[in-house]
């Protein structure tokens, strides 16, 4: 999916802005409808809240719709201090735009384009300003379902634990996207598992670093795959085999 | 404080080339493999181990080893 406007240009803009408000609208309306239940680690969402400590929320990017709900009608409502990367696109200046409505923190980049210049922000933002970041590991633009040592990179410098999350509705359509976009159809049930937090030590060798990245990887899997086999609703077109075969 | 040592060693480490065979024409992303991730790495090791705060827009202008090595030398 991909946007054909310039958001730059006064006429893009406010098609942006516009584009943005129909999507929270949308959100909101249809988040309503949903019936979400967390079947495991609410403790762990439980503890965040209460201690407010900067933590790194990663879930996979196909998911991004239904955390984007449960972020809206779960997350802020509670007050914590929510920053989101979102790409230099311009479908991530919709997404940012979005975020920003909701009144989240916006910082723009990606690993592809000014990725450094992000992860420093992201850093400032954890370890200066106090602020929790979510994470899509296997953003902006996958493959689907790697966890991108970027996000390990942040937690260990940072030392913001990760907070793995797995997400699934039990009815919904795809979109057409490298990711195939999951959208929950109205009054899907939708089930959210949280995974226990994870704090990587500092140093880490790049051997370590990336037994780490595999370790999140497979958690934030493992999570997505109860989630969906709690609701019968598992996505048989996920090229994730070898994970997928391990778990089951 | 041995600036040139430290940034020798530290770019080794993360690039797991031995500091012998590190030269200042090296490209930290081409030659040397550092990506993004370590690149974050390498300017949060620079900032404490030298005490100094890297700006943004330095940190872009640093490409090669050299352009680390230039950039405390206009320091000191």
């Amino acid at each position: 999916m991909s946007l054909r406007i310039d958001p730059q240009s006064p006429v893009g803009s406010r098609l942006i802005r516009l584009a943005a408000w129909l999507i929270r609208v949308i959100l909101a309306t249809l988040g309503r409808t949903y019936r979400v239940r967390v079947i495991e680690g609410g403790q762990f969402l439980e503890d965040w809240s209460d201690h407010r400590h900067p933590t790194i929320l990663s879930f996979w990017h196909n998911r991004a719709f239904i955390g984007a709900h449960y972020v809206y009608h779960h997350l802020v409502e509670r007050n914590l201090k929510i920053s989101v990367l979102t790409s230099q696109s311009r479908d991530g200046e919709l997404v940012a735009r979005v975020a920003q409505q909701w009144g989240l923190s916006v910082v723009r980049g990606s690993a592809s384009r000014g990725g450094l210049q992000a992860l420093r922000a992201l850093h400032r933002a954890i370890t200066r300003d106090g602020f929790s970041p979510i994470m899509i590991p296997d953003g902006p633009r996958g493959p689907i379902y790697h966890f991108k040592v970027g996000v390990a990179v942040l937690a260990q410098t940072s030392g913001a634990p990760i907070l793995p999350m797995g997400l699934a509705a039990q009815r919904f359509f795809t979109i057409k996207s490298w990711d195939r976009l999951i959208i929950p159809w109205p009054f899907s049930r939708v089930v959210i598992g949280f995974g226990e937090p994870q704090t990587l030590a500092k140093p880490m060798t790049n051997d370590q670093l990336e037994a780490a990245r595999r370790r999140l990887e497979a958690t934030v899997d493992g999570l997505t795959l109860r989630a969906e086999a709690e609701l019968g609703a598992v996505d048989d077109s996920r090229p994730h085999e070898t994970t997928r075969a391990g778990e089951r | 404080m041995d600036v040139k040592k430290s940034v020798l060693e530290i770019v080794s480490s993360l690039s797991e080339r031995d500091a012998g065979q590190i030269t200042p024409d090296m490209d930290l992303v081409g030659d040397l493999g550092i990506d993004s991730p370590k690149a974050l790495q390498l300017l949060l090791e620079l900032e404490e181990r030298l005490e100094v705060e890297i700006s943004d827009e330095d940190a872009a202008k640093m490409n090669t080893v050299g352009d680390i090595l230039d950039y405390f030398a206009s320091r000191a």
